[in-house]
């Protein structure tokens, strides 16, 4: 099946231009995220209290924000941390999910029990408000931020990996291999883990837009990243007070934070259709 | 078969005391997260003297075990009395309860108009599978879905209110219900569009399910209108994962009403939250978490009731899921 996926992606003609674009544009926010230092025309924390909420010009391309900052280098250096941060929340929510979610799906019992009882919790829980709270309670900052949403974040994943599981486990290779004595650990490792492959990288991108969305909800009530660092959340709440004099410090953080979970969205929404076309083939 | 019913109504109800039991532990300690403790978050700002602050220990009964403290704050909250607000010092509930009407009318329409218009485009996009109106439907429901409320509320503040001067864009009007409605326009329809753009995917997907299933095809076999087969057939089994995901759609409408009345200065509940961040007005916080969780898992418990007058075929045997 992953060898399917891959012969597909090969194939870059049946890939739809969206997909194409989007990947383009996530690529360019990548590349923006590593080079911010050396591209950006003026340095982002640089203030300059002359030329406060200007307007675009050639100097300031897209305007300066209230304390006289480059919106546009802002926007640059903000890729950084708005890649950085859902990244790792996506990440944690595929190691947990992997290990956890197949253990529960394929053993079953008290095991399954236990875990699904600890995400039925969760899930009751009313996920980014109680962030909301606790990040700005306990004063943690970014490190407490990227703690709280991976936590809230990881019952998805389970719940989904989990129900694949169960899928997959119906299947006669699962059986087959049982069959030939290979030891349950290398069946949900080495097997189950590439057939479900897709899901697993759909799951992540549908992470990743969320937590982009989360963490600049959060820096857009002043929670999560220090104040002063260039982080789109932030840019997107300081930006408003500029509304009148230059819009592009408020919708140009709006459009990057749009574009990068819209890009990310597509590109999971086509592999987990690619999934569930495969499956009802077989 | 009734009792059985009946005996699942009662598990579930038997569930939720656990759970409110340990939302109720978590509002709590919220209380001894706060960076220099419980005396630093319930003194706030005012000049500390030893004798003021031995008052609060006495009062907020620090001095005792924190089982003991979390028996005075638990029997306190049974009786309505959700404490003081460290900032306003009026009670907790009374501030609460005055917030409240702004944010119900705002979540109350954006509740019907995310499920009704979303069930409509769905159905619309599914019957009309891979054209024009399929590919717009899909394409404008991956971008609102995309887009977070915050966001919106400034796009639509800076085009729609300060550009075009088409809405108003502060505060709660004149006090004529009219002018009160007409404020609130703007951040219901900002609110509703995420939880719009999820019930059009939800029902696009459960709807294209119905349409390729043997019995929607027999029903055209034999001649019945369209019109019958998709809203008194298709629509009603399409509607049970839409019902299930109403929960999460009413959660999501809450958690954007704390932005969109943030932007809209609006002193509904989400308002009194962010202020109340800002301020680190501890009290008023666990106040808004508890009242807000309670909510959210009385209107899951309404949901399963829905889903099982909805589908007859609900296993009550089997736990929640």
């Amino acid at each position: 099946m992953i060898t399917l996926f891959w012969s597909q992606i090969k194939k870059l003609k049946e890939i739809p231009a969206s997909v194409l674009l989007a990947s383009v544009t996530i690529l360019l926010f990548c590349f923006a995220a590593i080079t911010a230092k050396f591209i950006s025309p003026i340095d982002p924390m640089e203030q300059n209290l002359f030329a406060v909420s200007q307007s675009s010009s050639d100097i300031y391309w897209l305007g300066t924000d209230e304390l006289g900052r480059d919106v546009f280098s802002r926007l640059l250096a903000g890729s950084r941390g708005a890649i950085i941060g859902p990244f790792l929340i996506a990440l944690s929510g595929l190691i947990v999910s992997v290990i956890l979610g197949i253990l529960a799906g394929y053993r079953g019992g008290a095991l399954d029990n236990l875990v699904m009882r600890g995400v039925d919790f969760i899930v009751a829980l009313p996920g980014l408000l109680l962030a909301i709270v606790v990040v700005s309670v306990t004063e943690g900052g970014y490190w407490m931020a990227l703690l709280v949403l991976s936590v809230l974040n990881v019952q998805g994943d389970i719940r989904i990996v989990r129900g694949v599981t169960l899928e997959q486990r119906k299947l006669p290779y699962i059986e087959s291999l049982r069959v030939v004595g290979v030891p349950r650990r290398r069946i949900m490792y080495k097997h189950i883990v590439p057939n479900i492959s897709p899901i697993l990288i759909a799951n992540f991108a549908t992470d990743f837009a969320g937590a982009l969305v989360a963490l600049s909800g959060l820096a857009f009530l002043g929670l999560g990243s220090q104040p002063g660092t260039p982080d789109w959340g932030r840019m997107l709440a300081d930006g408003q007070a500029s509304l009148f004099t230059n819009y592009w410090a408020a919708v140009s953080p709006a459009i990057a934070i749009v574009l990068l979970a819209v890009s990310v969205n597509l590109i999971g929404d086509w592999v987990y259709d690619f999934y569930t076309k495969k499956s009802l083939q077989r | 078969m009734n009792t059985k019913k009946y005996i699942y109504i009662t598990k579930r109800l038997i569930f939720i005391f656990p759970l409110i039991l340990a939302i109720t532990v978590v509002v709590f300690l919220l209380l001894n997260l706060v960076n220099g403790g419980p005396i630093a978050a319930l003194i706030g700002e005012k000049p500390t003297t030893t004798e003021s602050v031995n008052n609060l220990r006495e009062k907020f009964h620090l001095n005792d075990p924190i089982y003991v403290q979390y028996y005075y704050w638990i029997s306190g909250v049974a009786h309505g009395d959700l404490g003081t607000s460290i900032f306003t010092s009026t009670p907790v509930l009374y501030e609460i309860k005055s917030r409240l009407p702004i944010t119900l009318s705002i979540t109350f329409p954006a509740f019907l108009l995310s499920i009704g218009f979303g069930v409509l485009a769905g159905t619309l996009a599914a019957l009309y599978r891979g054209r024009k109106v399929d590919r717009i439907t899909v394409g404008t429901a991956t971008l609102m879905s995309s887009s977070p409320a915050f966001v919106v509320a400034i796009l639509a503040l800076y085009l729609l209110g300060l550009k075009l001067q088409l809405f108003p864009i502060f505060g709660t009007g004149d006090g004529g219900f009219k002018d009160y409605m007409w404020h609130l326009t703007l951040p219901i329809l900002v609110v509703s569009l995420g939880p719009l753009a999820f019930i059009t995917k939800l029902t696009r997907a459960a709807m294209l399910e119905e349409i390729s299933s043997d019995y929607y095809m027999f029903a055209q076999a034999r001649g019945l209108s369209r019109i019958r087969i998709v809203f008194r057939y298709a629509l009603r089994n399409a509607l049970i994962p839409i019902v299930t995901a109403s929960g999460l759609v009413f959660v999501g409408l809450l958690t954007g009403t704390v932005f969109v009345e943030s932007v809209f200065g609006l002193p509904g509940l989400g308002g009194l939250l962010v202020s109340s961040i800002k301020q680190t007005d501890i009290p008023v916080i666990q106040g808004i978490v508890l009242i807000v969780a309670i909510w959210i898992i009385f209107s899951n418990f309404v949901v399963d009731l829905l889903y099982m007058a909805i589908d007859p075929r609900v296993n009550f045997d089997k736990g929640s899921d």
